[in-house]
């Protein structure tokens, strides 16, 4: 077999497996509040959850489809939202979303408590969203950027680049300047591109 | 379209931990070495290039077993330069070239093949990678105004007109190109950018401006000259509709680095940028990657490796 279709194949652990699937049977997709707060009990009654994956190996793969399911959680959200509010573009919030889910990376998986932390925050702001809490899409959306997440690459690597290149589409909440640093080692110049192939 | 390496031996025998190009050791340098060609060929065996010099290719394919398709060794003429320009060996290999190609970092690994319209655009590369002056923050490794104030204001020295253009005009909002890949079809451009960062560094007073630094300033300078400098005659050369050059853009394999992070899994695509060459889990892997998978090269290795201990 060519070594790209073996390094291609995902080989999640059995009990990540198993996690999983426990997860996606007791979550309702259409109620984001118990999808996220689900996830995050599975992690933080598993303390040791997240070693046992590194130790196989497998921890990039296990981040990676943890990251997609909560970005299909946050989809659902965003549909849920564009139901409240009908007259706020729900497509740039969406994006804004996914530039979260996109910069906490897979490296912040080395670190539980970050981890936990990450998903905890995030848990607390769907479950506002959920409730109806914020007036509208821009202040939910200033909650999600003050989170304390701990981000690998600072985004205002992504600011720049928006800055520059889509000046006009700029939406108001990216023109800032990261309000956190990050506090995790692994920075971007230290973390390999596609080190996961590896 | 060729897949070209450049190895020049100088640097590499200069070798000390933690200056560029930043490996632990000599071996997982080697061992980069053989899975990013390796790996490639898999994809571009039938045409594959090393530009190197005598004792480059005396290592990597008289005693690792490399196998490239042509060899080439246009760096014997760069022996007398500091090793300290790391990259000039690169820059070299761009401008021996005749052919249309993709050049390779020894530190990236094509999973799979590169995209169809990248391998035929005019100039591509990696990544653009956005950074302010004055703002260490944002690829806080890229500082044009200390090599220009070195040059300009502080001696007579020179720098072509693209970078004064792109400077002024620009000011302070700026990218590079990250040449972890890097080539084109359009060879007169890559020709000429790479000519002019050998001006750069061939011009007298210039010249006598370097020789006063220590390596690591070079170590950053030479990476404006490679990385920095190609975008600058891209600006301005499409910004003058009489150049003829004027219609070429890069083409990037991702639109940014945050874009690169993300979507490297799903291109097949690995660098191991940086200091992430010292990064403990690459060290970890590399070794039974290569082991595994290209055995032949690797006890070779190991056998040089050896005996170099032993001396």
């Amino acid at each position: 077999m060519a070594l790209a279709e073996q390094r291609g194949l995902p080989q999640v652990v059995p009990e990540l497996k198993y996690q999983l699937a426990h997860y996606s049977l007791v979550a309702d997709p259409g109620h984001p509040v118990d999808a996220i707060s689900g996830l995050r009990e599975v992690l933080m009654a598993n303390p040791s959850y997240i070693a046992k994956v590194m130790a196989e190996d497998d921890f990039l793969l296990a981040g990676k489809k943890v990251n997609k399911m909560i970005e299909s959680v946050l989809a659902d959200l965003a549909k849920k939202l564009e139901e409240l509010h009908r007259s706020v573009s729900v497509e740039v919030d969406r994006h804004k979303v996914f530039l979260d889910v996109v910069q906490a990376d897979e490296s912040e998986f080395y670190d539980t408590a970050n981890l936990a932390k990450y998903y905890d925050e995030l848990a607390v702001v769907a479950g506002l969203y959920a409730e109806g809490t914020f007036e509208d899409l821009s202040e939910a959306a200033t909650r999600l950027e003050t989170l304390t997440i701990p981000i690998s690459h600072p985004r205002r690597y992504i600011y720049y680049q928006y800055s520059q290149t889509y000046q006009k589409e700029l939406p108001r909440f990216y023109t800032y300047e990261a309000p956190f640093q990050s506090r995790h080692p692994y920075r971007a110049e230290f973390w390999p591109i596609g080190g996961e192939l590896l | 379209v060729r897949i070209v390496w450049s190895f020049w031996n100088k640097p590499f025998e200069d070798f000390k931990p933690g200056q560029a190009p930043a490996w632990t050791d000599q071996k997982s340098h080697l061992l980069s070495w053989i899975l990013s060609v390796m790996t490639a060929s898999e994809h571009y065996g039938d045409d594959t290039q090393l530009v190197t010099d005598d004792a480059g290719e005396k290592l990597l394919v008289n005693t690792l077993g490399i196998p490239f398709r042509h060899v080439t060794k246009q760096l014997n003429e760069i022996s007398d330069y500091d090793p300290a320009w790391w990259a000039l060996g690169k820059i070299k290999a761009y401008r021996a070239m005749d052919v249309p190609f993709v050049h390779i970092d020894s530190d990236v690994f094509l999973w799979s093949r590169l995209p169809k319209e990248l391998e035929e655009a005019p100039v591509l590369g990696q990544n653009p990678e956005y950074f302010v002056i004055g703002d260490r923050s944002t690829y806080g490794s890229y500082i044009p105004e200390r090599l220009e104030t070195s040059l300009l204001y502080e001696n007579q020295g020179w720098l072509p007109k693209e970078w004064l253009w792109y400077r002024a005009v620009f000011t302070n909002q700026l990218s590079a190109v990250c040449c972890g890949i890097y080539g084109g079809t359009k060879l007169e451009f890559i020709h000429h950018c790479a000519d002019l960062a050998l001006s750069i560094l061939n011009h007298p007073t210039n010249k006598e401006v370097f020789k006063a630094m220590d390596g690591q300033t070079k170590d950053l300078y030479i990476m404006l000259l490679e990385q920095f400098l190609p975008v600058a005659c891209m600006e301005y050369h499409c910004d003058n509709k009489f150049s003829r050059f004027n219609n070429i853009r890069f083409k990037y394999l991702f639109h940014s680095i945050e874009d690169a992070y993300y979507r490297a899994f799903r291109t097949g695509f690995t660098h191991l940028i940086s200091d992430s060459k010292r990064h403990l889990r690459v060290l970890q892997r590399l070794e039974p990657l290569v082991k595994k998978n290209y055995e032949h090269q690797w006890e070779k290795l190991e056998s040089w490796w050896l005996t170099r201990a032993k001396r």
